[in-house]
């Protein structure tokens, strides 16, 4: 039960006070601005505006700044915000075939079509802590590239073309009779459908996700993935516009795209084949991508006669806890006053220890008696 | 686009959008009570200013919204459109809000969505125009939010309205709510109320 | 300007449809906008819809070609205007910032207006913008390239395959 308490209104004013005041740090050291997080903590950027679900670089960088690096304290700021503002409506989707590609590459065909790039990544790096980057002296390190004159658009095709026409993997073709599910407006029920779980597994916690992800790589629910691409780069973002009936851009985002393939033998009427994962994100979030693109596979086991064995594979379970801002939510609610609760269960505990130690007596009184 | 559609908003879009919301709360916590709402500068006849009022305040595009034959017209839709985002929809039964020019126009209640026992908000709204909410035959009013009882009047209603009403009341959790209007004021009617007359 | 590329009317006015401007409009960076906006005659206008800040739903295809689902908001900020000519601009702009969204509606009315009238000026700026977009695009291309890896596969005797 909850019950309302009053008081503590001057003791919290003054928290927050003490909130500013370590946000500050040391007054001696530069203020950071919003600007400086954006451009250059760029990475806790994009998780906040995915899992904030809100594409808004200087806002999350805002909500980063205001919650001192809490990152899942900042995407909380981010959703409380994005629910004060109307929705004009919905984009088109995403045509993520003409992204301007910043990083592609492909783990099952080393000749796909149109080329690997590995852009900025930090898999092929050492892992050491860099002692430049101490210093600042970083400024000098990007070595200017030389302009190439290719003037072509460099426009990569995604692997379906290819891979598909060999009819081993599952197409995945347009289907625009239904009506997109969204749970920000309607929420989530059972059995899901895919719309809901690819919008509820962007928002979710990457932690949560990797994990799952994690879980099915070591057998808890096989399905060995092969990444066949992962692209991240920009896509316009188009809509109609509904004042005059014409389709037009209103800006770009950046987005990370991972398609995985898995095996799947499936049931006896459909032929093996490979079957498809999928992870779309905000900015750039490979690690989230991935594991976004395995938990979706996993979850699709009903569609392909899979036994659901394992947490992964469980949509209650993986959908209804993915959601770090409700987890945040309910965990944190254990530090407020629970005075009443408390106070009902010590009654219990009460009882039970009477009757116990009645109990106990009476066992004491019968041993006693039968010696 | 004609902008002389479009541009007839409340003049102060904000404020006077709150006012009418807190207008129409309080209409519909007191059933039966008149109420004033600020209206805008002017509106997409025959879309009249209170009816255009209420389209302000409570639409948005996550309320699909029916209209009677009258208003069925292309300057009205485009106006709800543009000022609030709602989609105007054919099917009554898709419907959160459904708007009518004519009392005389209200079919059966039940073609309108009318919620289920778990979810009885999934229903609609019906804003009803009439020629005055005052003039018509006296019916005493019962249900939360009126103290005993309170007599009202609107004028234009059909013929067998408040037997309707008292079927649509019976069924409650389900059913829907009606908000009446007139020149310039208005008069909540939530499924709570029954009427004897 | 010296440099916006002066084109024959026609031609100017051919190279761009409403959509088409709209979108440069809206990917343009406001101070772009701004820079030819400080060189243009000012037009007058009034308003129907002033600058607000709402939010759009960004939607993507399972796996990039299949059903659609709902991926997360994106900040817009929209206007509606006249101009004293008649003409409507409308725009819609990813992002919270009035100015560009004010701007890229009065960018779009003067457009309309220009191509009843052929004149050039506003045309030439949108010409300016395209051509920095089409640097902006190439500068990211040119890095993604520079890094364009060639994966071979070693034999176990060591040998290229």
């Amino acid at each position: 039960m909850i019950t309302s308490i009053k008081g503590g209104e001057k003791a919290i004013d003054a928290s927050h006070q003490l909130l500013s005041k370590r946000r500050r740090g040391d007054p001696n050291v530069a203020q950071l601005s919003v600007e400086q997080i954006r451009e250059q903590l760029s990475l806790a950027v994009d998780r906040v505006m995915n899992e904030g679900s809100l594409y808004d670089p200087t806002l999350a960088a805002l909500a980063i700044k205001q919650a001192e690096g809490d990152l899942i304290e900042a995407i909380y700021l981010l959703r409380a915000y994005r629910s004060t503002i109307p929705r004009f409506g919905f984009t088109l989707p995403l045509d993520t075939a003409s992204m301007i590609v910043r990083r592609r590459i492909s783990t099952t065909h080393k000749d796909v079509p149109g080329g690997q790039f590995l852009g900025p990544t930090y898999d092929y790096t050492h892992r050491l802590i860099d002692f430049a980057l101490l210093d600042g002296c970083d400024d000098e390190d990007g070595l200017p590239l030389p302009d190439s004159d290719q003037v072509e658009d460099l426009h990569l095709h995604h692997d379906a073309g290819f891979i598909s026409r060999t009819g081993l993997v599952e197409e995945e073709l347009p289907d625009d009779s239904q009506e997109v599910a969204d749970i920000t407006r309607s929420p989530l029920t059972f059995p899901s459908t895919r719309d809901q779980r690819l919008q509820n597994l962007v928002r979710g916690d990457e932690g949560f996700l990797m994990a799952l992800c994690y879980s099915t790589m070591r057998g808890y629910g096989r399905n060995h993935p092969y990444v066949a691409e992962m692209r991240h780069g920009d896509v316009s973002v188009v809509m109609e516009i509904p004042e005059i009936d014409l389709e037009a851009g209103i800006g770009t985002v950046q987005i990370t795209e991972c398609r995985t393939i898995h095996l799947t033998v499936g049931k006896s009427e459909t032929p093996p084949r490979y079957t498809r994962g999928y992870g779309l994100l905000f900015g750039h979030s490979e690690r989230k991508a991935l594991s976004v693109a395995v938990v979706d596979r996993a979850l699709r086991g009903a569609e392909f006669g899979e036994e659901r064995r394992y947490p992964a594979q469980d949509e209650e379970f993986v959908l209804s806890h993915s959601d770090s801002v409700a987890a945040s939510g309910l965990v944190q609610h254990l530090k407020l006053p629970h005075y009443v609760d408390f106070q009902a269960e010590q009654q219990l505990l009460r009882r039970l220890r009477e009757d116990y130690d009645k109990r106990a007596s009476e066992a004491l009184a019968k041993e006693n008696d039968d010696a | 686009m004609n902008a002389s559609v479009i541009s007839t908003q409340f003049a102060d879009p904000i404020h006077d959008a709150q006012q009418a919301f807190r207008g129409l709360l309080a209409a519909t916590s007191r059933p039966g009570t008149i109420v004033t709402i600020p209206l805008p500068i002017a509106s997409p006849a025959p879309l009249s200013p209170t009816l255009a009022a209420i389209g302000l305040t409570l639409l948005d595009d996550a309320t699909p919204v029916w209209l009677d034959p009258i208003l069925i017209q292309e300057p009205i839709r485009q106006y709800l459109l543009f000022n609030t985002g709602a989609r105007v929809v054919t099917q009554p039964d898709s419907a959160a809000f459904a708007f009518f020019a004519k009392a005389r126009n209200l079919p059966d209640f039940r073609v309108f969505p009318r919620g289920t026992p778990s979810y009885p908000d999934r229903s609609a709204t019906l804003v009803v125009q009439v020629p005055l909410l005052a003039g018509g035959r006296p019916v005493s009013l019962r249900g939360p939010g009126i103290e005993s009882v309170v007599s009202v009047e609107p004028a234009g209603l059909p013929d067998g309205f408040w037997d309707r009403w008292n079927e649509n009341a019976a069924n409650y959790p389900i059913g829907i709510d009606m908000i009446l209007a007139d020149a310039c004021s208005i008069m909540s009617l939530p499924r709570t109320v029954k009427a004897s007359f | 300007m010296s440099d916006t590329p002066v084109l024959p009317a026609t031609d100017c006015h051919a190279a761009a449809s409403r959509p088409q401007w709209m979108t440069l409009l809206a990917e343009t960076p406001p101070a772009e906008i701004e820079r030819h906006w400080k060189v243009l005659p000012r037009p007058t206008f009034t308003w129907i819809r002033r600058p607000e800040l709402g939010s759009a739903m960004v939607r993507g295809r399972a796996s990039g070609t299949g059903a659609q689902f709902n991926l997360g908001d994106v900040t817009v900020t929209r206007c509606t205007l006249q101009l004293s000519t008649g003409e409507i601009g409308v725009s819609y702009v990813m992002g919270r910032n009035k100015r560009h969204a004010a701007l890229s509606a009065l960018f779009d009315a003067m457009l309309q207006r220009e191509k009843s009238t052929g004149e050039t000026i506003v045309c030439g700026a949108i010409a300016a913008m395209m051509e920095l977009r089409d640097r902006r695009r190439r500068q990211i291309l040119d890095d993604t390239r520079s890094s364009k890896v060639d994966f071979t596969m070693l034999s176990p005797g060591g040998a290229e395959q």
